[in-house]
């Protein structure tokens, strides 16, 4: 990332005067926050707005400070949220996967009726891992079919089983990291290239876990892939290529580990990814 | 008081600030009411009106003390940031309601027609800018900060292509520096 470049470029000033869009002022604020060098310059630049205004320093009549002090004195400071909402949103989170498991009863005695009992257990397992059940409820409808004819028939389904148990022990284990209290939810708003993408990363302090949800971010043109970043000590560490549609439908596990990420980010890269990323392709980014 | 005394002093006063302390608030008002007013005067182009703006702002940065983030900037920029957002939505509504009559946007020109006469603002103030700043620099700083354009419609206003635009904005920042750092040699 150079620098020079950056603070060449305009941004800061931008910023500094008002006239940076909301997107280029988080781009800001979390470039200031990952390179030292361009928060110094920030702040130097504030400093010059701040001098402009002491020079443009009128003083107000003086009956305007009792006047102030008053109604001051009947309004409540807002006090900054505790970390309890962090919890409740998360829980929040665990709470559609419970609703989603009461609904799908019904659909599973349907299902059942032409099989085996297992399924009817089975049945509120696997709404418990939302999306990834579709594809393996399809996998069962075919499969207790065929149940009632030959041993390698239930050989087949016995292996389903396991697929969707672990299935089922994924997602589990996707809803306790979520539900945690060392896991830190952090926004990746889009910058100037997707002004409208949003991502999110859930990163746990404890075990160094890294899961990715995708909320809104546009198609990959052929022959390119999205490349998830984590900022550790001002560097970009390479966090691996990643499904676009898997990280849309569900929570996706990164297989990466990251220890003191500052911030993460996205950039479009060729498909397999690339060793350094091209910040010109930055679609979202966000502070830890 | 060299620059760390005034580190160490901003620092006190939002600690006290944001335990509630009224007479925090007080200091803080005599420190910086002056140069926010200066801001939100000229924006809204009636000291009037600035008088309720600056009213608004501080009640704003009594209420929002807690959500200060000291990364972003300091608390001065922060407060300049607050008044500066007021006063700006304050005068896009009165020009709605009609209840100020067509300006120019560069409002020192509206002074020296005398359509503001009521602006007591110091002359060396203005001074500075005006004399300091090359004239098309100038006007970027009145456009965006005292008007709260963006950079597209000055280009559209004014004709030029945002390319232009954001040369001069830059080029304006910078001038700042070299006419403040030229200031403080002075003194």
């Amino acid at each position: 990332m150079d620098i020079k470049e950056y603070i060449s470029s305009g941004i800061i000033e931008s910023y500094v005067l008002g006239s940076a869009s909301p997107q280029e002022r988080q781009e800001v604020e979390c470039m200031g926050h990952i390179y030292p060098e361009i928060q110094l310059e920030v702040r130097k630049q504030q400093l010059m707005i701040e001098e402009m205004a002491t020079k443009l320093a009128v003083a107000p009549p003086p009956e305007l400070k009792a006047k102030v002090m008053d109604t001051i004195a009947q309004v409540e400071q807002k006090l900054p949220e505790a970390t309890q909402p962090k919890t409740e949103s998360k829980a929040d989170k665990v709470i559609p996967i419970q609703r989603a498991e009461e609904n799908a009863k019904p659909t599973f005695n349907w299902a059942a009726a032409a099989s085996i009992i297992l399924l009817l257990g089975l049945g509120a397992y696997w709404y418990a891992s939302s999306n990834q059940i579709t594809g393996l409820k399809n996998q069962l409808a075919e499969l207790t079919n065929k149940a009632n004819q030959t041993e390698t028939e239930n050989e087949q389904l016995a292996a389903a089983l396991s697929e969707s148990d672990s299935a089922y022990q994924n997602a589990e284990a996707v809803n306790q990291m979520l539900a945690s209290h060392s896991t830190q939810t952090v926004e990746m708003p889009g910058t100037a290239n997707q002004p409208d993408a949003l991502v999110r990363v859930f990163w746990n302090t404890d075990s160094k876990k890294v899961l990715l949800k995708v909320e809104s971010l546009a198609d990959v043109p052929a022959g390119k892939q999205y490349q998830l970043w984590a900022i550790v000590d001002g560097q970009p560490t390479d966090m691996g290529v990643f499904d676009l549609t898997a990280a849309a439908d569900s929570v996706l596990e990164i297989p990466h580990q990251v220890e003191n990420a500052q911030a993460f980010a996205i950039t479009l890269e060729n498909e397999g990814g690339s060793p350094t990323p091209n910040l010109d392709a930055l679609v979202v980014i966000g502070n830890v | 008081m060299n620059v760390n005394d005034n580190r160490q002093n901003e620092q006190a006063l939002l600690l006290r600030l944001k335990n509630g302390e009224h007479d925090a608030f007080g200091d803080l008002y005599d420190a910086y009411a002056a140069a926010l007013f200066g801001v939100v005067s000229k924006i809204v182009r009636s000291e009037d009106e600035g008088q309720d703006v600056l009213q608004d702002a501080f009640v704003k940065i009594w209420k929002n003390i807690h959500y200060f983030d000291e990364n972003k900037g300091t608390f001065f920029t922060w407060m300049l940031n607050i008044a500066r957002n007021s006063a700006i939505d304050r005068y896009r509504r009165l020009k709605k309601e009609g209840k100020v009559e067509i300006q120019e946007v560069d409002s020192n020109v509206d002074i020296a027609r005398g359509h503001q006469t009521t602006i007591k603002t110091s002359t060396i103030g203005l001074a500075d800018l005006v004399d300091k700043l090359p004239e098309e620099q100038r006007l970027m700083v009145e456009y965006i900060y005292f008007n709260g354009y963006t950079q597209q419609e000055v280009a559209d206003e004014l004709n030029m292509p945002l390319g232009t635009v954001k040369t001069r904005v830059r080029t304006a920042v910078q001038s700042l520096r070299k006419v403040f750092t030229l200031l403080l040699f002075w003194i």
